[in-house]
């Protein structure tokens, strides 16, 4: 009987049954069935509400506030991550360090993506000696390894917050064109385009409206595994001494002022460390995921 | 092939340019003033002012570049202001304690990474499958300076099996070569997994295994050699990456190498130290690149037969 149903079913009834889901929603439906992936958006969600918490109700004085009496106490209910050689509390510096981390890393690739994206997808849709000139720039830059390209721009520019985005992101911004010009000329010589070439598009529009949001996959994937490497850089560069300059409580400058102290009190040197790897996991995690419900091929 | 090879190396010339202009133009722009270095603040303004003009710091930018280009082709990159030592003659002598480590790094990367890599790709979604893709997630996690930390707490303060820093014992090298071979495992482990699972479905697997080629092979020889072009790339990019990128690694083991110039320089506001190491470390990683870019054209005939026209 069952059978019969199915046979008798409009085709109306049909096509609402295996509506066709738009492309976000079909992402969303792979990505939800990666459990690693969900793990990571719960994690990085939590990170960021804790880090829109911890600065709205963490006075930022009391981070950075010398008190000696309570130098270097070790981990215990009052200070769960005990205190550094100043007597600040390690775990509320940590709480409100995420906001540089998180919004360094996000700025950094918004950075990349702004500069390589356009730069791909002009290179792309233009070709020739333009998209020559482009790509021979990305690859001057990109034969330059990561961190001393981003030594040269933060010596120059000196220490700071946005130094510290630039530096970082302009790094990646070579990797960012070259996904973004691999994908529009994967769409540039297909119908949709010619048809809104004859209506009588702008270039601009035809690159921005029509080209860009069909090449969006490889582009996002790309920028998600970009946050989580923008952050280690980020830290790695304040590791150094190049990033935001102290007191500021950034999980780099964190983990670089308890270096001397790692001998006897190490509590200092692993918690700031987790930080960072908790967060950039949760992130690569995300990306995995992506990159996954994005390229079905993939899967198999 | 041998013009493949020969205009690729052509092409290498005007990027090292373009690349040398670039960190000396950056550099050129950090603040401060060497004469104020020097000279101290005993000397008059007008006699600073000589020393610039002797020392030819007034000329624009394009000339100072190409007079440094100039010495940059004799192997002659100045002396630093700083330590007033020959940079090209210091960098040389780093050179080797660098080249140890990355040669060493590279190799735990390998030895951790490919078997790995192949194994999570033939066991596709089984627990080896996945307990891979989540050591290989970490790996690509962890900051490399923090691993360092931590090695040195657990393996050389705690258990005391390896010096913590410098490079005076044959052991030394190894906590340094494992903090910079984990990561560059991960990525490679990532890389041969996802290379692996593109090739291993394919037809000609299907008939060698027809023929009764034991599996063994088949994964190693049928398979294996057919995903290691990405496998190279990456491996490539990472020694080339190694030979500069180990700048942090080097800091904290106090390993005498590139690395620990360079920030050392950035300490002391070495900027002609600084600029030389820069210039030459990413040459030589650009040399490195290229060099394993061409090898697999030799190695594979596909790409071999595309340019023997």
């Amino acid at each position: 009987m069952e059978k019969d149903k199915i046979n008798y079913e409009t085709s109306e009834s049909v096509s609402q049954k295996y509506k066709k889901r738009s492309q976000l929603a079909e992402i969303w439906h792979n990505f939800k069935k990666n459990k690693g992936a969900v793990i990571g958006l719960i994690l990085l969600v939590t990170i960021i509400v804790v880090a829109i918490i911890a600065n709205s109700t963490i006075d930022y004085n009391k981070i950075i506030k010398h008190d000696v009496t309570l130098r270097l106490k070790s981990p215990s209910l009052e200070h769960p991550f005990g205190t550094d050689q100043y007597g600040r509390d390690i775990y509320l510096r940590i709480l409100y360090g995420a906001r540089y981390s998180l919004s360094i890393g996000f700025a950094a690739v918004f950075v990349s993506l702004a500069i390589g994206g356009v730069l791909g997808i002009i290179a792309g849709y233009y070709g020739g000696s333009i998209e020559n000139i482009i790509m021979r720039i990305c690859d001057v830059f990109s034969s330059i390894p990561s961190l001393l390209l981003a030594i040269s721009v933060s010596t120059a520019f000196g220490a700071g917050t946005f130094v510290l985005m630039f530096s970082v992101g302009l790094v990646s911004v070579p990797a960012f064109a070259r996904v973004a010009r691999a994908s529009v000329m994967t769409v540039v010589d297909s119908e949709f385009i010619e048809a809104a070439r004859a209506a009588g598009a702008t270039k601009s529009r035809i690159m921005f409206t029509h080209i860009l949001p069909n090449s969006f996959a490889p582009i996002i994937v790309q920028a998600t595994m970009r946050v989580g490497s923008a952050i280690t850089m980020a830290s790695s560069l304040s590791f150094l001494g190049l990033g935001i300059p102290a007191p500021a409580p950034e999980w780099g400058g964190i983990l670089s002022e308890s270096r001397s102290f790692i001998r006897d009190y190490s509590y200092m040197t692993l918690f700031p460390g987790l930080a960072i790897v908790i967060t950039v996991l949760s992130i690569n995690l995300i990306g995995d995921g992506l990159r996954d419900a994005m390229d079905p091929k993939l899967k198999r | 092939m041998y013009k493949y090879v020969l205009k690729r190396l052509l092409l290498l010339i005007p990027i090292m340019i373009a690349v040398s202009f670039i960190v000396y133009f950056f550099i050129d722009l950090a603040p401060g003033d060497i004469v104020d270095v020097i000279a101290g603040q005993q000397v008059s303004v007008e006699e600073k002012e000589l020393m610039r003009e002797e020392m030819g710091l007034n000329d624009p930018l394009i000339i100072r570049y190409f007079r440094y280009m100039g010495g940059l082709l004799r192997g002659d990159l100045g002396i630093s202001y700083v330590t007033n030592r020959d940079v090209f003659g210091v960098y040389i002598s780093r050179l080797p304690a660098t080249l140890q480590l990355a040669i060493a790094s590279t190799l735990i990367s390998l030895i951790i990474g490919i078997p790995l890599g192949i194994n999570a790709s033939v066991h596709q979604n089984s627990w080896i499958d996945s307990s891979s893709t989540i050591l290989g997630l970490i790996g690509i996690s962890i900051p490399i300076f923090w691993l360092g930390l931590m090695m040195i707490l657990l393996f050389a303060l705690k258990l005391g099996w390896f010096p913590s820093i410098g490079n005076d014992e044959p052991l030394s090298i190894i906590l340094p070569a494992i903090t910079v071979g984990s990561g560059q495992a991960a990525l490679i482990l990532r890389t041969t997994r996802s290379s692996m699972l593109e090739v291993i479905r394919q037809d000609y697997l299907r008939t060698a295994r027809a023929k009764g080629v034991a599996e063994k092979l088949v994964i190693l020889k049928h398979a294996f050699k057919n995903a290691l072009i990405p496998i190279l790339t990456v491996i490539g990019t990472q020694f080339g990456v190694s030979l500069g990128g180990a700048v942090v690694t080097e800091t904290i083991f106090a390993w005498p190498g590139i690395g620990r110039l360079m920030v050392d320089s950035i300490n002391n506001r070495d900027n002609q130290m600084l600029t030389g190491a820069i210039i030459l470390t990413t040459m030589l990683s650009s040399i490195v690149i290229l060099m394993i870019d061409l090898a697999y054209s030799f190695v594979d005939p596909r790409i071999k037969a595309r340019y023997s026209k």
